[in-house]
């Protein structure tokens, strides 16, 4: 890796795309009428107007405006960051969503920078669970058609970058053009197994471009399989999100008395999300391909309901007739694991209370567990299993959950079915390295292994078509 | 529901619904998002009746922090990479919807007039790029007054970047040149930001090439 950008520089742009109406439309990082001016110029326009911005509001999600304040002034001594010039700013125009995207220019290395904000919305998510079942996905193909139309001659150094949603296109983007140099992923999602497999060789030949710049305790960055290099860096303390603030751009920023950045490594990613990361693949490896998307769907709606902080919510996720099944396959699949790994579950139960969520519905969970047959039984009658949970001097807390949350029953019914059949050691949670889905000739010839199974049975299939054939004659 | 081909693609992109979105059986949620994405392209076709315009995606306010959903379209008559943004937030029983197209009207004759006003003072001007950050309703539609925008009695938010020749100023003293330009523009009433980048020479790169740049406010 070539950059002449630090860390800090990489991650404090990061945390600039997100800037948005600081003070006013001026105060907007990724807008067409910044180009041309320096990173140094939006600085000082926005804290021109510092007095208009509201200290207390959030001006993008879990970041306030005095935290906004912080990271200007952390800027402003940085020469070299200020002097980075906004050369284009994009905004997507083709798959809904949005998307927006900028390229810079470091004048001082003749570097070009090109930085992919991660969309905010919770309409990210459908992108975002898409990669589970679309290789690649919409936005993935818009970023690289957008970054294949950029006139990159003359530069010395391809850098891409990028936050969530971002981080994984700046990383799709480096898979699949040679031309990038250096890629920083900031808490970006990774790769499905399909994808892994049918970009093995390009993945192996440039993953070394590709650093993931990760928040210890973040929980998109645990998304999927991971490509490229990882450092972990420590987190700072939560604000009104909560646990949901360990995804913000800001929250690996730490400032000193005199308002200088910096971050911190940490020796490797939080126990808990480590635990929540292996399961995760291990379940998605466990769903056939022909109802992924249906799993897909029921994960976002899951997880945008549940950053939310809404517990109501969340149920309603779980037990949507559209989403119970896949649902109930998860919750399944996290019961069995649970026997297995129980260390499992306490993760999900620390999580769930640093969110703010009734963990009441653990307490259901339990239940089925221990009484799986019981529950598929009687389960269709909810008084009849609430007075077996009273007699069994059940908490007042999990009853009157169970009572205002009835719709649960079907799900826990449908829950106790499925548990019986997942083996879920039957699957492995480690990411799948591009490595092993690949032959490796020589450094300038590699085949997937998908691609020589095709191969192989293409051949089995022709030989067999000839045999038959000089048979028939 | 009936939904064009294009609606559907949009709410696809910002629901999880699928099935529903393609039988036309929307849930409450996706029905509103259709109503929205109804009203900002009507308001686009009433606003702009000589454009033509497509409605190619949307962030939608749900999970941001923002009050407003942003809408992204196209235009058939105008050949730009990037998406144009309609932003659309709920007032009542109706949206309240702004958008920044104005500014492909009136870009070309803003030039014009910044671009003499600067040769008549004299100052080799390379290029000069105006945009706008504010977004104007339906009260400024096709005929939205240049004269009006440029002295800032509409106030679209004014942004002119001015590039001028380093090798063909005589005077290498860019604060006063900043002060030059001040003054000149003021004198015609314009109103604004400036934002002034002297390159090294007229086949200079804009940023590679760059050998000052600031702000100035009129």
């Amino acid at each position: 890796m070539n950059s002449c950008l630090s860390i800090e520089e990489i991650v404090l742009i990061n945390c600039l795309l997100y800037c948005e109406n600081l003070g006013g439309p001026r105060g907007t990082f990724l807008s067409i009428s910044q180009e041309s001016r320096t990173i140094g110029d939006f600085v000082d326009g926005v804290l021109h107007y510092a007095t208009k911005i509201e200290n207390d509001k959030e001006y993008s999600t879990g970041v306030t405006g005095a935290e906004y304040k912080q990271l200007m002034w952390a800027i402003r001594p940085m020469e070299h960051l200020k002097k980075i010039i906004i050369m284009q700013v994009h905004y997507e125009s083709e798959g809904a969503g949005g998307g927006r995207s900028a390229l810079l220019f470091d004048p001082t290395a003749n570097e070009a920078i090109v930085a992919f904000k991660g969309t905010q919305s919770d309409a990210e998510w459908i992108d975002n669970v898409s990669g589970l079942y679309q290789v690649p996905t919409a936005f993935q193909d818009n970023a690289l058609n957008w970054f294949k139309s950029l006139d990159l001659d003359g530069y010395d150094t391809i850098t891409v970058t990028g936050h969530s949603k971002g981080g994984n296109k700046a990383k799709f983007i480096t898979i699949m053009d040679d031309r990038v140099d250096n890629c920083f992923s900031f808490d970006g999602q990774g790769f499905s197994d399909e994808f892994i497999r049918k970009y093995s060789p390009l993945i192996v030949k440039n993953q070394s471009k590709i650093l993931n710049i990760s928040a210890e305790s973040d929980f998109v960055n645990i998304l999927l399989n991971d490509v490229g290099k990882k450092q972990f860096y420590l987190g700072t303390n939560y604000g009104r999100l909560g646990f949901a603030e360990n995804h913000c751009p800001n929250a690996i920023a730490f400032y000193d008395d005199i308002g200088e950045m910096s971050l911190h490594e940490a020796p490797g990613q939080d126990k808990k999300m480590s635990a929540l990361d292996k399961m995760l693949n291990s379940f998605i490896r466990s769903i056939r391909m022909s109802t992924k998307e249906k799993v897909a769907n029921m994960l976002g709606s899951v997880i945008v309901n549940a950053s939310s902080g809404d517990t109501d919510k969340l149920v309603y996720s779980f037990s949507d007739q559209n989403n119970s099944d896949s649902a109930a396959k998860l919750i399944a699949y996290t019961l069995r694991y649970k026997v297995e790994k129980p260390k499992m579950v306490d993760s999900v139960r620390d999580i769930l209370q640093q969110n703010g969520f009734s963990t009441n519905m653990l307490g259901a969970i339990n239940f089925v567990t221990n009484y799986d047959l019981l529950m598929e039984i009687i389960g269709k009658k909810p008084e009849v299993v609430i007075s077996i949970l009273k007699m069994r001097h059940t908490s007042d807390n999990l009853i009157q959950f169970l009572r205002k949350h009835m719709e649960l029953f079907d799900l826990l019914v449908s829950v106790s079915r499925k548990m019986r059949h997942i083996n879920p050691l039957k699957y492995s949670g480690d990411d799948l390295r591009a490595e092993d889905a690949t032959i490796i000739i020589n450094s300038s010839f590699m085949i997937s292994r998908r691609t020589v199974s095709f191969l192989v049975f293409a051949a089995i299939l022709v030989t067999i078509t000839c045999i038959f054939i000089l048979w028939l004659r | 529901m009936d939904l064009t081909a294009s609606e559907k693609k949009v709410l696809n992109g910002i629901s999880f619904n699928t099935e529903e979105i393609e039988s036309g059986n929307l849930r409450e949620s996706d029905a509103a998002l259709l109503t929205e994405m109804r009203a900002v392209g009507k308001y686009l076709i009433e606003k702009y009746p000589n454009f033509h315009f497509e409605i190619t995606g949307c962030e939608p306010k749900s999970g941001t922090t923002r009050t407003y959903s942003e809408w992204y379209f196209k235009s058939a008559e105008i050949d730009r990479e990037s998406a144009f943004i309609a932003m659309s937030e709920e007032a009542g029983d109706y949206y309240k919807i702004r958008d920044a197209f104005f500014g492909q009207l009136i870009r070309e004759p803003i030039t014009e007039k910044l671009l003499s006003i600067l040769n008549n003072a004299n100052l080799p001007v390379l290029n000069i790029e105006v945009s706008f950050w504010e977004y104007l309703g339906e009260e400024y539609g096709e005929e939205i007054s240049p004269e009006k925008v440029l002295t800032g009695e509409i106030d679209a938010g004014n942004d002119f970047k001015i590039f001028l020749d380093d090798s063909k100023l005589v005077d290498k003293d860019y604060q006063a040149i900043m002060e030059k330009i001040k003054t000149c523009l003021q004198a015609n009433n314009i109103s604004g930001q400036v934002y002034l980048v002297i390159l090294s020479g007229e086949n200079a790169d804009a940023a590679r090439d760059r050998v000052f740049s600031d702000s100035i406010l009129l």
